[in-house]
């Protein structure tokens, strides 16, 4: 039952003895001799001011996840769009149902406009 | 009526009372969008999900006048009596609710009317969840349950208890729904099946293997979650003391009336040749529920933490009858919940209407001597109470018959002794709510001045505690209507094989 399953174990102990050679072998053989430069976050890059644990307002939190709503409807518009050709007996039940879709999404649309979502002050 | 599921037509009309609710909740949030400043639009949008209901109700009438039935093999939506039945019972409880909820949330301050599109979404959800043929609807309708439940239970977001609450129930659900939905993947893994009938023949015809064996586990302890079943119970008493107490009315009987009704569907369509797997661990799951709902509900002060164990331990009664496996048994979880849900939403609705504004609960100290200033209300409460307990003559005793006779016809005898056993150690909570009322004098002076009982909470109230003794007294209609709808549930495994 489980034979077809043997090469992602292979692959699981493959990946494990990889990562512990390779990570074994740099702290084996390196020299290690650190300074305050190198130890910093970004080696060659700005100083770093402060923690990155800050409040953040939460705005941005409503415009990333108005975004990934009205992102996430290409995910399902491109398949459709693709399947349509093949489909065309079903033309009009398929038109019907996109626009269903969108009709819903554009009533949440209207709402979030309506109630301010999108203004930021 | 026959109505072929896997057309587009055919699909449209069996989802009929969904789609409506789902339609009139979208009309409800336009009219959200332009209005929602003050507490007329808080009504008016209160009042417009009120009709949503109504329309909903009809079309599901409608479907049962007509009788609607699937032409060949149910697909992804059931059409029976029973996916009827439980329409009916989901949508009179989320319009109590709504009209329970028209002035409190005035009252609380809280004045977003969003909560009632938010309502008839999760109500949706429920009726999805309840009438799911399909592993794929179960998981749809379950997740738009919860989302939309998630929210309500924190819509009183400026005070921390409601904040809490939704954070603890989110955080639990999206727990819960992870093991269902392992548990589907797993079953599907073995049958290579969505449809309960085609998984249910699959079983009936070859031996489970341990996979779909691991699958029905993972599945009955997400279901474990969403009915507060201990142990898996934890989350059920922040959640419900912190919720506003509308929504703590809605959880404890419409969630739960929704998971059980799908549970019991479940293990009758998808999992009946593997009964003898899943009844030891119902047996356990009901016998540590009711003793631990019961006896951790005795040392509870506040009250709405005291109804959540209540509602552990009556979803742990309510095991027994999923246990028995037969008609009986289905006609006894329609006749429960209805009897439960009736006495819940009165219980709360009394208890929203004493609580003052911004508290978070309602103490047993806070009901004394309620009898001498608001009589109705007191009688009201004391006639839930003992409907809860199951005292002869309310609702709750033709339940709770039922539910024991079910499970002793199934040839059970020990559960029903711990039935009777909880019922006994939940005299020790119900009564003294009673004996306060009454026996009790009020603290102060200004005691229960704050009360306010709208006229809408009234009556529904009232039409409740009307109905928990008139169906206490005489209950041959619903008994009759639960009989003949359990039979059809079992009706619709039959035409199995290929067709």
């Amino acid at each position: 039952m489980l034979q077809p399953y043997l090469p992602i174990l292979l692959l699981l102990i493959f990946v494990v003895a990889n990562a512990v050679l390779i990570i074994g072998a740099s702290t084996l053989l390196s020299n290690y001799r650190p300074t305050a430069v190198k130890r910093s976050a970004y080696e060659s890059g700005m100083p770093v001011l402060g923690d990155a644990r800050e409040r953040f307002s939460v705005k941005f939190y409503l415009v990333a996840m108005l975004f990934i709503v009205f992102d996430i409807e290409t995910v399902f518009m491109i398949p459709w769009a693709v399947a349509f050709a093949q489909l065309k007996s079903m033309a009009g039940v398929l038109l019907l149902e996109m626009l269903t879709f969108v009709v819903i999404l554009g009533v949440g649309y209207v709402y979030i406009w309506k109630r301010g979502a999108l203004q930021w002050d | 009526m026959p109505i072929d599921l896997s057309s587009p037509g055919g699909a449209t009309l069996a989802l009929l009372p969904e789609l409506v609710l789902t339609f009139w909740a979208l009309v409800v949030l336009m009219y959200v969008a332009w209005h929602h400043r003050d507490g007329h639009d808080m009504r008016t949008a209160g009042g417009l999900s009120i009709v949503g209901y109504i329309f909903a109700a009809a079309a599901t009438a409608w479907l049962a006048w007509r009788g609607a039935r699937p032409e060949g093999l149910s697909f992804m939506i059931a059409l029976d009596g029973f996916r009827f039945a439980s329409d009916a019972l989901l949508l009179w409880i989320a319009a109590a609710v709504a009209i329970l909820s028209v002035r409190w949330l005035i009252r609380q301050g809280i004045l977003a009317p969003e909560y009632y599109p938010m309502l008839m979404l999760a109500t949706v959800g429920m009726m999805l969840l309840a009438g799911a043929a399909d592993l794929i609807t179960l998981f749809l309708g379950l997740e738009v349950m919860s989302i939309s439940v998630y929210v309500l239970a924190g819509f009183d977001r400026t005070r921390r208890a409601s904040a809490e609450a939704a954070l603890k129930y989110f955080l639990i659900g999206a727990f819960a729904s992870g093991f269902l939905l392992y548990g589907i993947a797993l079953t599907y893994g073995a049958t290579g099946q969505f449809n309960f009938d085609l998984i249910g023949a699959q079983f009936a015809a070859t031996p489970p293997t341990l996979m779909a064996k691991l699958g029905m586990g993972l599945i009955l302890v997400g279901f474990a979650f969403k009915i507060a079943a201990v142990p898996f119970h934890a989350w059920a008493p922040d959640v419900y003391e912190g919720a506003p107490t509308p929504i703590t009315a809605f959880m404890a009987s419409g969630v739960k009336a929704a998971a059980f009704l799908a549970l019991v569907r479940v293990l009758a369509e998808v999992f009946p040749a593997l009964v003898d797997l899943w009844r030891p661990v119902i047996f356990g799951l009901a016998a540590i529920t009711i003793l631990v709902g019961n006896l951790t509900a005795l040392s509870q002060t506040s009250m709405k933490r005291m109804l959540a164990y209540s509602a552990i331990a009556h979803a742990g009664y309510l095991l027994l009858a999923v246990w028995a496996h037969s008609d009986e048994g289905t006609a006894a979880v329609l006749i429960y919940l209805l009897a439960y849900s009736v006495t819940i939403v009165a219980a709360f609705g009394i208890l929203a209407s004493i609580e003052r504004a911004g508290a978070r609960t309602v103490r047993l100290t806070d009901l004394e001597g309620l009898f001498s200033v608001r009589p109705f209300a007191s009688i009201g409460l004391s006639i839930c109470m003992l409907s809860l307990l199951g005292f002869p003559g309310t609702f709750g005793f033709i339940g709770k018959w039922y539910l024991l006779s079910a499970a002793l016809r199934a040839g059970q005898t020990t559960l029903p002794v711990i039935a009777m056993v909880g019922s006994a150690i939940s005299i020790g909570y119900y009564l003294p709510v009673v004996l306060a009322m009454t026996l009790k004098p009020a603290r102060t002076r200004q005691a229960h001045q704050t009360i306010r009982f709208p006229r809408p909470a009234r009556i529904a109230v009232g039409i409740c505690v009307f109905a928990i003794l008139l169906l206490g007294v005489w209950p041959n209609t619903v008994l009759n209507f639960a009989t003949q709808t359990a039979v059809q549930l079992r009706q619709s495994e039959l035409p199995i094989g290929p067709r």
